[in-house]
């Protein structure tokens, strides 16, 4: 009996980045044209805050059983008699487990956090003499990405062969007694790969 | 009283008309009119009155109103007198402001504060249990109580077991990511040299992924094996018989191997782990196909760099690393037995032999070209070693080294906990043999047994090739003369040889071996296949030789199982001699029974010719 086994399991986290995309801001202010000595200020104050919680539980469990036997055989109270010989049992298994999380947008939303998302425009101009012209602009972003990924494969693999008995007894006459040969043959391959 | 209620109306009415009169030059100077009082005309925004055409024209293009009390003309920031202080203090690039055309003396300030505040956590938690329960048992094999019996002989045991994991490891680059595996198994002795060169262009396997790299990273990651092979052989019975032949019990044989990969970076071009057996001896040398590494090349035009693996190698690491192999390893042959016969043979027990090749690396990095791990184990004696490892039974080598050192580190705030836990039980158990209370008996034989496990344990390794990474392991039952990996004498080396190969079903299709033979033709038989060297052991035995050889490929050249004969009972001289003797028995016993009988009629004729 032979197995060959594949599985496969993809945990893929995208919807991030767009999600980020949309905290971008942007202000636009313009003074113009003012007094002397005026007080023209233009203060933009922007605080994003978002919050990156990929919590991926994947779990594969991969199980094989296998199980071959060949029966006996038997040569008994016979005057003249052949041999008894019992066939071989085997069995071969190959399984392939892999289990994959990634957390792409968490790395891209990082990326474009940092970079700054406002694009923030002041314009002050034509303003008299002693004139008091200030833009602040105060951009907070935070950001919180808690990845907590969990992957457990867990592979069960169970193989029997056994071949039967050959018995050649009370015979005037009796050939060999062969039994056949038993084998097991596991090849398996898990493999666990986690991207954030 | 009614002059009083007529006064109240007329003021409502004043106020009304007040209101109605008044309230649209209100919104009109509201909205922004003037008066002109040149022309005793309302302009606006939009309307001024021509006094040429006497009508009122649309307004021309705004023009930047004039400063109400403008003391001094408009500068641009650049140009601003040196009484304004100008400030600017920006870090978000993004942000597009001026200030210009300010007076004198003014104080222009820009003051940009972002803040990016990231706190990112991850942990991560793998864990691979592997569990795997294999036994495989050949059936007692009993010839009792016959006048005539045959011989005894039960079948060989064998499990074999290979198993890769790998948690958050990356090998290979790109599309040549992943590893490929296989698993060959030949039968019979072979001489010749054998040549392994993987066709590895479509691996299938399993794709990279970077280990994690930023702050406050935790991996814990395990792995746990809990192997247990066993083989047992079935015990084999002669017994209470007049005459009987040999009792054999066979051969059981177990090998795991192991390949564990925790946070280890093996960037090569191609990448391959690969099982020879070999169920008999070996007088050869087992190669790399010669054009693997031009074809590797010639697949692989970029050569990986360092820059390209993304690794964390950095500071501030805290490593947990903890390797436990519990191996136990048991080889057990059977008892042989030859007592209370009159006539019988001999009492000979198998070999028993256990082959434990442990690998473990932690922290290495190593620059090379190629890299091999190697395992061998060898049952018999092995005349040979492996290329640049003599005297070793497991090795790491690579060529074209230019660096290999020790490097324990990692990226800021990473705690990497890794843990491997191995328990493997490998039993292989060769039954009994017994030849007892027989007239006539024959030998006793046990078969051999061996348990044997090839572990490689990396972890937190780099391995920058720009060729192959490979692992070889290699077991042969039986002896070996000849090298791994180097091409000596020992066997004959036929070029353009024909491929045969194994037993099972062809290996998969992605990595599948090259496996190529050469053999010395000794013997033809009637299916005009080239009889192979395989066929040593009944190189004098035309039957033999031809089961042998149907079974490595038959008439059409494809692969096939290969078939372990039993002897027919017309090959069976045992039979024969016994058919020959009951027909002789019952001719002699035929003719004595037919002259008795004419003995007796004349006799009866004399006594009647005798009488009065």
């Amino acid at each position: 009996m032979k197995i060959r086994k594949t599985i496969g399991a993809v945990v893929t986290s995208l919807g991030l980045v767009v999600g980020l995309s949309g905290f971008a801001g942007a202000t636009t202010a313009t003074i113009g044209t003012t007094g002397p000595s005026s007080n023209n200020q233009i203060t933009s104050t922007q605080t994003h805050s978002a919050t990156l919680t990929n919590t991926n539980n994947l779990g594969v469990t991969s199980a094989n059983g296998q199980a071959a036997f060949t029966g006996p055989a038997a040569t008994v109270g016979n005057t003249t008699a052949g041999g008894a010989s019992t066939g071989s049992a085997s069995n071969a298994n190959s399984t392939n487990v892999a289990a994959s999380v990634s957390n792409a947008g968490s790395s891209a939303a990082l990326a474009g956090w940092g970079a700054g998302t406002s694009n923030n425009t002041a314009s002050i101009n034509t303003t008299g003499g002693g004139s008091n012209n200030q833009v602040f602009f105060n951009d907070t972003n935070t950001l919180t990405v808690t990845n907590t990924n969990n992957v457990g494969v867990t592979s069960v693999n169970n193989q029997v062969a056994a071949s039967g008995p050959a018995l050649v007894a009370g015979n005037t006459t009796g050939g060999s007694a062969t039994t056949g040969n038993a084998s097991n043959t596991n090849s398996s391959t898990v493999t666990i790969n986690v991207a954030n | 009283m009614q002059q009083f209620k007529r006064a109240v109306r007329s003021a409502i009415l004043y106020a009304t008309m007040l209101v109605l009169t008044g309230a649209p030059s209100a919104a009109v100077y509201a909205s922004g009119d003037y008066y002109d009082a040149e022309n005793d005309k309302w302009n606006n925004s939009e309307w001024v009155y021509n006094p040429t055409t006497k009508q009122y024209e649309a307004a021309p293009t705004p023009t930047p109103t004039p400063s109400p009390t403008p003391e001094q003309p408009a500068e641009d920031a650049t140009q601003n007198p040196p009484a304004t202080d100008n400030a600017t203090d920006s870090t978000d690039s993004s942000a597009a402001d001026s200030t210009t055309q300010t007076g004198p003396a003014s104080n222009n300030t820009t003051d940009h504060d972002t803040t990016v505040n990231s706190d990112t956590n991850i942990d991560n938690k793998s864990t691979i249990d592997n569990t795997l329960d294999s036994n495989a048992t050949t059936g007692n094999a009993g010839v009792t109580q016959n006048t005539y019996g045959g011989d005894a002989k039960t079948g060989d045991a064998s499990a074999d077991a290979t198993i890769v994991s790998s948690v958050h490891s990356t090998v290979g680059t790109g599309e040549t990511s992943g590893i490929a595996h296989f698993t060959i198994d030949l039968y019979g002795d072979i001489n010749g040299d054998i040549v392994v060169g993987p066709a590895m262009a479509n691996a299938e396997v399993d794709k990279t992924t970077n280990i994690n790299s930023n702050t406050n990273v935790n991996n814990d990651s395990s792995i746990t094996n809990n192997i247990n092979l066993t083989a047992q052989s079935g015990n084999a019975e002669v017994s209470g018989n007049t005459v009987a032949g040999s009792a054999q019990s066979g051969d059981a044989r177990a090998v795991a191997n192991l390949i564990n990969l925790i946070n280890t970076v093996i960037a090569a071009n191609k990448s391959f782990v690969g099982t020879i057996n070999i169920h008999g001896n070996l007088n050869g040398d087992i190669l790399l196909s010669p054009e693997f590494i031009p074809q590797l090349l010639a697949s692989n035009g970029n050569n990986t760099t360092e820059s390209n693996v993304n690794m964390p190698l950095a500071t501030n690491i805290n490593d947990d690393q903890t390797i436990v192999n519990n191996v136990d390893l048991q080889a057990t042959t059977g008892t042989a037995t030859v007592k209370d016969n009159t006539s019988a043979g001999s009492a000979q027990s198998g070999t028993a032999q256990t082959n434990l090749q442990i690998l473990n690396l932690t922290g290495h990095e190593v620059d090379a070209e190629n890299s091999v791990l190697v395992f061998v184990n060898v049952k018999g004696k092995w005349v040979g070693m492996i290329l640049d490892a003599p005297g070793s039974t497991a090795a790491a080598f690579g060529s074209g080294v230019t660096r290999n050192d020790v490097t324990l580190a990692g990226t800021s705030n990473l705690n990497n906990k890794a843990s491997i836990t191995n328990n493997i039980n490998v039993a292989a158990i060769s039954g009994d043999a017994t030849v007892s209370s027989n007239t006539s008996g024959g030998d006793a034989k046990t078969g051999n047994a061996s348990a044997s496990a090839n572990i490689a344990n990396i972890i937190g390794s780099k391995f920058n090739l720009s060729g192959w990474f490979a692992v070889l392991f290699i077991n042969i039952d039986g002896d070996w003369t000849g090298w791994a990996l180097k091409d000596t004498d020992a066997g004959n080396k036929i070029t353009g040889a024909v491929q045969i190969a194994s037993s099972e079903t062809p290996p998969p299709p992605v990595g599948t071996p090259n496996v190529r033979l050469g053999y010395v033709p000794h013997v033809s038989d009637e299916y005009g296949q080239l009889v192979s060297g395989a066929a040593q052991s009944g190189a004098n035995d035309p039957y033999a030789a031809a089961v042998l050889a149907s079974a490595t490929k038959n008439t059409n050249g494809t692969l096939t199982t290969p078939l372990i004969p039993a002897p027919s009972p017309r090959e069976d001289p045992f039979s024969v001699i016994l058919m020959a003797g009951g027909f002789g028995v019952a001719g002699i016993s035929g003719i004595a029974w037919a002259a008795r009988r004419l003995l007796e009629l004349r006799a009866a004729n004399r006594v009647s010719e005798l009488a009065p």
